[in-house]
């Protein structure tokens, strides 16, 4: 449990006890329906706890632990904003995460950096472009606060003032071609054929902090200058588990926390903005929501999904929960969470010599292994666009002229030899990687010490260790025979299955290794239906008072995604707009 | 009024600042605009102790402000320090003055404020301020040597940039470059760190880097210069 030097230094921190309300309480998550782990309780619970009950106001708690203008959730680029925001505007700020000190700053902290900020004359046909995108490229998408013509354009226009947010903070910003020189040409727009995109091809696609902070992370480590520079009180170690809400107004009052295995109170005089991520490590959420099982992200470990339930919970309307964005199959596979770190690392099947195949549930290979959105006709080429078979980035494969998600016929194995063992290192990471410090090795000796790759000495034991027996119920083939029919087509150098050009080096053993693979979601994109002044609407579109979001957990994308918009508009903009409304607000107490 | 159209008339000018217009201050030239820059400030300061910054002060009519005053507050709103400005042969009606000041005892990253009082002058002077950042934490106690190499063939990368971040990030980073061998050295606390190493058109991130005593660390900088760029968010 940790508080941040900046409160200790400043002495702010209040724990407000005996609260002006009067003998009577409850924990007002009995009120909103199970949500987190703090053991929130029913009235009759807390009552039977010691909480008085039955005052005029019993949603209130008894005891109020700690208390702010506005409360921020989360550490990543939506908090920063709503925090240096609500600050700057005056507001006494008080920011929670659910991780230590050292884990802090969500999937911001490891991303790409890069925001969208569209100039002012191409405005139109940006708009132009993000509606058609968020309309859900041949899926009939009905319009809703998500794709509104309001919401887009204020997307388009808060992504572009982030330019001078940065600078105005003393940033050096960098746009695409300075950052990344030709490497950035052609990526933008994702989506080439869609109407306005020629128009927004001709701006830079991205930009990012460079300057003393160029580097991994550079945005979000001059924006926690800027938190820190500040002043602006952060607890670690205290995740969100509930919201107090006036259940009469739906006013939102304070925040539920749990902090040293408590329940903690924070009274919100203003409000509460919810800027906690995505749901990429709750895996029943991505199953209810995705319907894909065992989807690990690189990212951080403490995006679980519980805020949005909270918000959930007191009445918020949901929207894109079925939206993720995801690298393409065979860019990199998951390989699920290792010990000792909680963030998922990951593998590449692209091994640069040496045989190496990847199998589905029946043992067979189901794709080209090094097709890839970088190297291949994706979506970024304009003339084969909108064609069948067509991978784009974020997870999505052309079937039938629509996007659906990509194959992952699961369990899937990574199977290679020696050669490929000792090509060079075939595991990577974001967060594991940035912030947890794994460095992989370069023979990939210390991820087979670790257990990561299983040895065999034999196809034999391999299928043993795997599990993979042929099973003619379910097609599952004898793994001898697709290496078999592997090495004969690596010998006649064709792949006459699925077209692989990449490497067609026959599998020689033994040994022979595998890696269990699992996709790869990098981030999900549903959360709290928001207006634009970041407000969280409930189910009728009425806003829900005091309770604001931003990020990741809620953003406009309805079926596909394109990268580093969310930054842009939805971190940084809605953070924005959130945190200054959220400042505005009368206080209740 | 009439005073002030005499003025003008005349070809009186009032330099960084306006005439009023009301009545009673017609011939009031308003206050002239002051600029304050902090410069000379260490990315990094030692918790507890000493360490100095250079404040200038600029009129934007040319006054002389020498031997008039700023103050220095620190990020709870408390003067630490009244320092009287010298004169500099800069420009004309520039000063400065070198402050040293002493760090907060507590690791973290502070602004602090400068405030440049506004004398009794004949012509007012508007009260200026700046301010200026820093990360105070414990001393550099060792030194650790880079070595960056090529991705191809081996050969050093002098100017590459070498920067330490710690795992525990609280505003503190410290960088360094290579020199014509391909050797930098950055002075940092005992921890463990991040090192980030760029030149060239190749990059490396070393995860972690455990410093409990002066340490060498090799790294062939093996990844183009934009890879953690395309992290796909």
């Amino acid at each position: 449990m940790s508080e941040s030097e900046n409160s200790q230094r400043l002495s702010r921190r209040q724990f407000v006890k005996g609260a002006a309300v009067g003998a009577a309480s409850m924990a007002a998550a009995g009120m909103l329906g199970g949500c987190g782990s703090s053991g929130q309780t029913t009235p009759e619970a807390t009552a039977a706890q010691g909480q008085p009950t039955g005052a005029a106001a019993p949603w209130l708690p008894a005891e109020w632990h700690d208390e702010a203008d506005v409360i921020v959730v989360g550490t990543g680029f939506a908090g920063q904003a709503a925090a240096i925001t609500a600050h700057d505007a005056g507001a006494d700020v008080l920011v929670i995460e659910k991780s230590t000190e050292a884990l802090q700053g969500g999937n911001s902290r490891v991303c790409g950096q890069g925001f969208i900020a569209p100039p002012e004359n191409i405005w139109d046909d940006y708009f132009t472009y993000l509606k058609a995108l968020t309309a859900g490229l041949g899926f009939p998408v009905f319009p809703d606060e998500a794709a509104s013509d309001e919401t887009i354009r204020f997307y388009i226009e808060e992504s572009s003032k982030s330019i001078k947010w940065f600078e105005d903070m003393g940033a050096y910003v960098m746009d695409d071609s300075e950052a990344m020189g030709g490497a950035a040409k052609g990526l933008f727009p994702f989506f080439p054929h869609m109407p306005g995109a020629e128009v927004v091809a001709s701006a830079p696609g991205f930009y990012m902090i460079g300057g003393e902070y160029a580097g991994p992370g550079a945005n979000w480590y001059f924006l926690e200058d800027q938190i820190l520079e500040r002043g602006i009180r952060k607890l670690y170690e205290t995740p969100m588990t509930g919201l107090v809400q006036d259940p009469i107004t739906k006013e939102i009052l304070g925040v539920i926390a749990l902090r040293e295995g408590k329940d903690y109170y924070i009274k919100a005089k203003k409000a509460v903005c919810v800027c906690a991520g995505g749901f990429e490590y709750n895996q029943q959420m991505q199953r209810d929501f995705q319907g894909i099982a065992n989807n690990w992200s690189p990212g951080t470990p403490f995006n679980t999904g519980e805020t949005i339930k909270v918000c959930w919970a007191a009445g918020a309307d949901i929207r894109n929960m079925g939206n993720r964005n995801a690298p393409v199959y065979p860019m990199d596979f998951s390989i699920g969470p290792k010990a000792p770190y909680l963030s998922a690392p990951v593998v590449t099947p692209k091994v640069v010599a040496g045989g190496a195949i990847v199998v589905g549930a029946n043992n067979k290979r189901f794709r080209d292994e090094y097709k890839s959105w970088t190297t291949t006709a994706g979506i970024h080429n304009r003339e084969k666009s909108g064609l069948d078979g067509v991978v784009i980035f974020n997870g999505r494969v052309i079937e039938d002229g629509v996007y659906t998600h990509e194959k992952t016929p699961q369990p899937m194995h990574l199977i290679f030899d020696e050669a490929a063992r000792l090509s060079g290192p075939l595991f990577s990471g974001c967060f594991s990687v940035q912030v947890e410090g794994y460095a992989p090795s370069a023979d990939n000796s210390t991820e087979l010490e670790a257990g990561w790759i299983i040895k065999a000495d034999s196809i034999e034991e391999l299928v043993e260790k795997l599990g993979r027996q042929p099973d003619p119920l379910f097609g599952k083939v004898p793994l001898q025979e697709t290496i078999d029919h592997w090495n004969e087509m690596c010998a006649a150098g064709v792949d006459e299955d699925l077209g692989r050009t990449g490497n067609l080096t026959p599998l020689e053993g033994p040994p022979y290794y595998a890696v269990q693979l699992f996709p790869n979601c990098v981030n999900t994109q549903g959360g709290m239906v928001r207006n634009t002044k970041g407000q969280v609407l409930d189910i009728h579109g009425q806003v829900i008072p005091r309770l604001y979001s931003a990020g990741e957990n809620g953003d406009i994308w309805t079926i596909v995604y394109q990268c580093m918009s969310n930054v842009g508009g939805g971190c940084y903009g809605y953070g924005r707009s959130a945190g200054a409304n959220a400042a505005a607000e009368e206080p209740w107490a | 009024m009439a005073k002030q159209l005499d003025a003008q008339a005349t070809g009186t000018v009032c330099v960084g600042g306006a005439w009023t217009d009301s009545p009673e201050s017609c011939c009031v030239c308003t206050t002239h605009v002051v600029d304050v820059t902090v410069s000379a400030v260490p990315s990094n300061v030692v918790i507890g102790e000493e360490f100095s910054i250079s404040v200038g002060v600029q009129c934007s009519a040319g006054c002389n402000t020498a031997g008039q005053e700023v103050e220095i507050y620190d990020h709870l709103g408390t003067r630490l320090v009244t320092a009287r400005l010298g004169q500099t042969s800069d420009t004309e009606g520039s000063s400065a003055v070198t402050v040293t000041l002493r760090a907060p005892s507590v690791e973290g990253r502070y602004r602090w404020t400068v405030r440049y009082l506004a004398p009794d002058l004949e012509v007012p002077h508007e009260e200026a301020r700046s301010t200026f950042a820093f990360a105070a934490a414990a001393k550099s106690e060792h030194v650790v040597t880079v070595e960056a190499l090529a991705r191809e063939g081996g050969e050093p990368i002098p100017e590459a940039r070498l920067v330490l971040r710690p795992h525990v990030y609280q505003g503190s980073r410290y960088s360094s470059r290579t020199n014509e061998t391909g050797v930098g050295r950055v002075h940092v606390p005992k921890g463990v760190y991040q090192l980030y190493v760029t030149g060239g058109l190749h990059e490396k991130l070393v995860p972690t880097v455990v410093v409990d005593d002066d340490v060498t660390i090799q790294v062939v900088l093996t990844e183009p210069i934009h890879s953690w760029r395309m992290l796909p968010w």
